[in-house]
């Protein structure tokens, strides 16, 4: 069976030398969640963005059930873009400050030629279904909280029933007892729907929480996918663990990473992790690591997992300092 | 004073005004604008007078601002009959003044309504498009920038040879570039916003998008800018009819008549200057009342008319 | 306000305060913004005891980042703070400007959200600690200042101090330049060590080392450390003290174990179920209605700033503001209302 949407290989790097995706291979089935994590400069908003066209790759394939997004043109195109939505991230910008709640909404169902009456019994149904009164539809963004403008955009992504919904960081800007609202209303809304979505945070805890499966991203690559409760109980690649372990307030071995993630200008040669990577081994730096399959629809790019983890406990800080060079790596300790 | 996260956005605590009282009040809130800016109203006033003037200048009881009455040469002002003089071929001045203000303002509207369209259509083309069209677009514009603006109208107008439309496309072709620079900035920097992806991303054409969520953004910067202009414009008009580049003479037009006025210095120095004074005040009034705008114009708090 | 159990606790925190490093007692600040007066924080009381933590949670407005900024007195002079903050026997509230100036940096030092707003975009790192550190200590020798900085970019655990010195802030990454933030307000050892967020700003990654950061130089310099946050995340990992704010007041004080097992007021109650973890199943989530209110709106509520988005609200929380009342030994919290289930699981209002 063809997944609702497929990304193979798709590459981008912005005229100021930033790289920001490198290849990447995604999919995404029918009514599921994807989760997409990763530190800033992961290039997980730029991944949403080619996906999404907003942004033209450089390299690449983006099917939408089989069908080469990428080579669509005109009114094909503005079709697909009905079945493919985007949630942004700033309330603050999210939606436009001249229109109105309905106009905003009313906006992307005419744009798929609505006919007036059924705009607005739509209109009605999509404030009622995400949450907010009818009186709100007169409203605009600056008399609206944070959430509201968030439940609003979601509002808008959904007029058209789309297939996939991709929200950046949709929750981020909210404070914790407004995001669980909005959280809470996104399952709620995508079981009811049977919507596809791609969500994408630097929340591990966040994405945790609302996705089936899970992608890593790290300077541009996806370095893990897998389920999110594997991922969760038995993250393979180094990044993912050290990730997981950051995570404050969780309890169990914290594994700090030493300085900050290398600049996407100068992506490192090899695995873009071994830089920082507490058991990189020269290899590590010679050739990209594949993204291989190690059962259990885990998909793991290092060389090294797992047996690194069985050879060298993250625990015993005696085999990590024979295994690592300089400063680089990985220092731990129970937390 | 406090840090942005400390900072909740405006809470929507006032509900939303029925639908028949938006038209109800716009009176009153009219008056509140003006209250809050007396410069700007005092401008609009201004300028209202002089239009109804130069539109009711046919059933003004004034004389006829072409006859000429030799005999009387330059008088002064005060002189019975004649409020604000006569110029040397003896024609009323205040006469020639209110029939004159009609070119004067057509010349300054007309180009920057026209220069207004154009220029912004460009700007929001070039701010939408991709890279290429937009260094095109804005690469072409910017040929008009190397001349100065004043010689580049003078040469059109020569080239097109004297005339009402001639002044027009002259003053309109200086008028478009700097209104397309404006438009294409503040397109631009509207393009990151993220409502501007959700719109890209909603499938709806581009025109759709220029028209319904690019326009109300850009339109408010773009009046308070193109009002000011109108003022420019108008000097820029006057400036060609004092070259003999507007209408006909005798045709009353301000330009033509600081051009005829010139030579009055010594004798009345008052009188000749009167129609620059008028000149100077217009174009004042129009700057002051692009100020103004640009405070009833903004986004959220401020008044919405 | 006045009621038994207030006094009751007043009599208490001024026996602890004799001992704390800093003191703040019936805390009140005003902020003056574009012709409106906000009352930010109303009533806030606490202590931090020396070489100890104290954590200020919150959501937006809640007025906790205006706490901080009043015991640095970093407002303006249309801003009203009332109360006392206590820092070795003085008031600060009641300090000449002058005393003031001195105090910031040596005995108090604030490290901010936003590095950037610590460090001077035009000047090298090295240059500005050099400066901090001999304009509280003049007798400081210039050589010895550059050298005492380059110690403390190491001791901040920069991998390369000389060449971090030299460096512009646009030159190094956003955790780094946390770290200088960091070396520059513990340059002067200070006894108290304020920080708004230090974290926020930060990848994941990198928050975890800020954090262990804060904590190991806490450690080894004896600094009481106040620390004002939004994560319970971070919370949990720091431990120590914990006032918990909502709408400008503390509504729930104690030791963060305690706290965060065994909540007593439905707001922090309600904001450890809206926490996303593992375990909780999805959409599982339990929301607290409503969102917070704004600084402006906090002050315009009668009786509990919470009511209106809790559920167990009776007739009489609409009435009176509840006083802070201990619930435990340690452990006080603003709600004669609700009753926590047993057993310390599964809380929620």
């Amino acid at each position: 069976m063809t997944p609702l949407l497929e990304v193979t290989g798709l590459h981008k790097t912005y005229d100021n030398g930033v790289r920001a995706v490198n290849g990447i291979d995604l999919h995404v089935d029918r009514g599921e969640t994807l989760g997409v994590v990763g530190e800033s400069g992961s290039g997980k908003s730029t991944a949403a963005r080619l996906i999404l066209r907003l942004t033209e790759p450089d390299a690449g394939a983006v099917r939408l059930e089989g069908e080469d997004v990428l080579a669509m043109r005109g009114r094909r195109l503005r079709e697909a873009r009905g079945r493919m939505q985007f949630v942004p991230q700033d309330p603050a910008s999210a939606l436009n400050p001249r229109m109105t709640v309905r106009q905003s909404i009313e906006f992307n169902l005419r744009a798929h030629r609505w006919p007036a009456p059924a705009r607005r019994e739509r209109i009605a149904e999509l404030l009622d279904a995400v949450g907010l009164g009818a009186e709100m539809s007169g409203r605009r963004p600056h008399e609206l909280s944070g959430g509201q403008v968030q439940r609003v955009a979601l509002a808008r992504a959904l007029a058209t029933r789309p297939d996939l919904v991709i929200c950046d960081e949709p929750v981020s800007g909210l404070d914790r007892s407004v995001q669980a609202q909005v959280l809470n209303l996104l399952v709620r809304l995508q079981r009811e729907l049977g919507v596809a979505m791609i969500f994408i945070s630097h929340d591990l805890t966040v994405v945790e929480h609302i996705a089936d499966r899970v992608a890593v991203m790290y300077l541009g690559t996806v370095v893990e996918e897998a389920s999110a409760e594997r991922l969760w109980h038995n993250a393979m690649h180094p990044y993912s663990r050290a990730l997981l372990s950051a995570i404050p307030g969780t309890s169990g071995a914290r594994i700090i990473l030493e300085g900050d993630p290398p600049s996407p200008r100068a992506v490192p040669s090899g695995c873009v992790f071994s830089s920082r990577c507490a058991y990189a081994i020269d290899e590590c730096r010679r050739a990209v690591p594949p993204l291989e399959d190690r059962g259990a629809h885990q998909r793991v790019a290092c060389i090294r997992a797992p047996i690194a983890w069985a050879e060298l406990s993250p625990l015993d800080p005696a085999s990590l300092n024979a295994s690592r060079g300089a400063s680089n790596g990985l220092t731990a300790h129970p937390a | 004073m406090l840090s942005t996260t400390d900072v909740p956005l405006r809470r929507g605590s006032r509900p939303a005004p029925p639908p028949g009282a938006r038209t109800a009040t716009r009176g009153r809130r009219l008056w509140a604008v003006a209250r809050r800016h007396p410069a700007a109203a005092v401008a609009a006033g201004f300028l209202l007078v002089l239009a109804a003037a130069s539109l009711c200048a046919p059933i003004l009881p004034l004389p006829d601002p072409v006859r000429v009455d030799s005999p009387s040469a330059t008088l002064g002002f005060g002189t019975a009959g004649h409020l604000l003089g006569t110029d040397r071929l003896g024609r009323d001045i205040l006469s020639r003044l209110i029939w004159g203000a009609r070119p004067s303002l057509i010349m300054g509207l007309a180009p920057v309504l026209i220069g207004g369209f154009i220029g912004t259509t460009l700007g929001v083309t070039a701010g939408m498009s991709g890279p290429r069209v937009r260094a095109v677009i804005m690469r072409t514009l910017d040929v008009f920038y190397a001349f100065p603006a004043v010689l580049l109208a003078i040469a059109i107008a020569a080239a097109l040879g004297a005339g009402m439309t001639t002044a027009i496309i002259a003053i309109t072709v200086i008028v478009v570039p700097p209104v397309a620079r404006l438009a294409e900035s503040e397109v631009l920097g509207m393009m990151r916003k993220d409502f501007m992806l959700s719109a890209r991303a909603s499938g709806a054409r581009q025109l759709s998008i220029a028209l319904r969520q690019v326009m109300p953004n850009v339109a408010g910067p773009l009046v308070v800018y193109c009002t000011a202009l109108v003022g420019l414009s108008i000097v820029y008009a006057a400036g060609l009819g004092f070259l003999g580049l507007g209408l006909n003479p005798p045709t009353p037009e301000w330009g033509a008549m600081v051009n005829e006025l010139r030579t009055l210095v010594f004798s009345q120095p008052w009188v000749s200057l009167t129609p620059a004074v008028v000149l100077l005040l217009v174009s004042i009034a129009f700057n002051v009342l692009g100020d103004g705008l640009r405070d009833v114009l903004a986004v959220g708090r401020g008044t919405q008319l | 306000m006045v009621s038994t159990g207030l006094a009751a606790t007043a009599r208490a925190s001024s026996e602890r305060d004799d001992a704390a490093a800093l003191a703040v007692d019936d805390l009140e600040v005003v902020i003056a913004a574009t012709g409106r007066r906000v009352h930010a924080v109303q009533g806030v009381s606490f202590a931090v005891a020396p070489g100890g933590t104290r954590i200020l949670l919150g959501e937006s407005g809640c007025g906790k980042s205006a706490t901080l900024r009043a015991v640095m007195r970093l407002f303006g002079r249309d801003t009203v703070i009332r109360g006392r903050v206590r820092l070795d026997g003085h008031d600060l509230l009641t300090l000449p400007d002058r005393d003031m100036r001195s105090v910031r940096g040596r005995d108090v030092a604030l490290v901010p959200q936003d590095p950037n707003a610590a460090l001077d975009p035009l000047r090298r790192v090295g240059g500005q600690l050099a400066e901090q550190l001999r304009a509280h200590q003049p007798d400081m020798g210039r050589r010895q200042a550059s050298r005492r900085a380059e110690e403390l970019l190491h001791m901040v655990r920069l991998p390369d101090p000389r060449s971090a010195a030299r460096a512009f802030p646009h030159e190094l990454s956003g955790g780094m330049r946390q770290r200088v933030a960091i070396a520059l307000a513990v340059s002067c050892s200070p006894k108290v060590l304020l920080a708004d967020e230090p974290t926020t700003a930060l990848d994941v990654t990198v928050q975890a080392q800020i954090l262990e950061l804060l904590a190991g130089l806490q450690q080894t310099m004896q600094m009481a450390l106040l620390l004002v946050t939004h994560d319970v995340g971070v919370v949990r990992e720091l431990g120590g003290s914990i006032s918990v704010m909502y709408a400008g007041r503390v509504v729930e004080d104690g030791a963060v174990a305690d706290v965060l097992d065994r909540p007593a007021h439905p707001y922090l109650a309600g904001l450890l179920a809206s926490q996303p973890g593992p375990g909780v199943a999805r959409g599982g989530l339990i929301p607290i209605a409503g969102q917070p209110p704004s600084l402006e709106e906090s002050a315009l509520v009668r009786g509990c700033a919470f009511h209106e988005r809790c559920a167990s609200a009776r007739e009489q929380c609409t009435r009176a503001q509840p006083p802070l009342v201990a619930v435990r030994p340690g452990h006080d919290a603003a709600c004669p209302v609700w009753n926590p289930p047993q057993g310390g699981e599964a809380v929620q209002p």
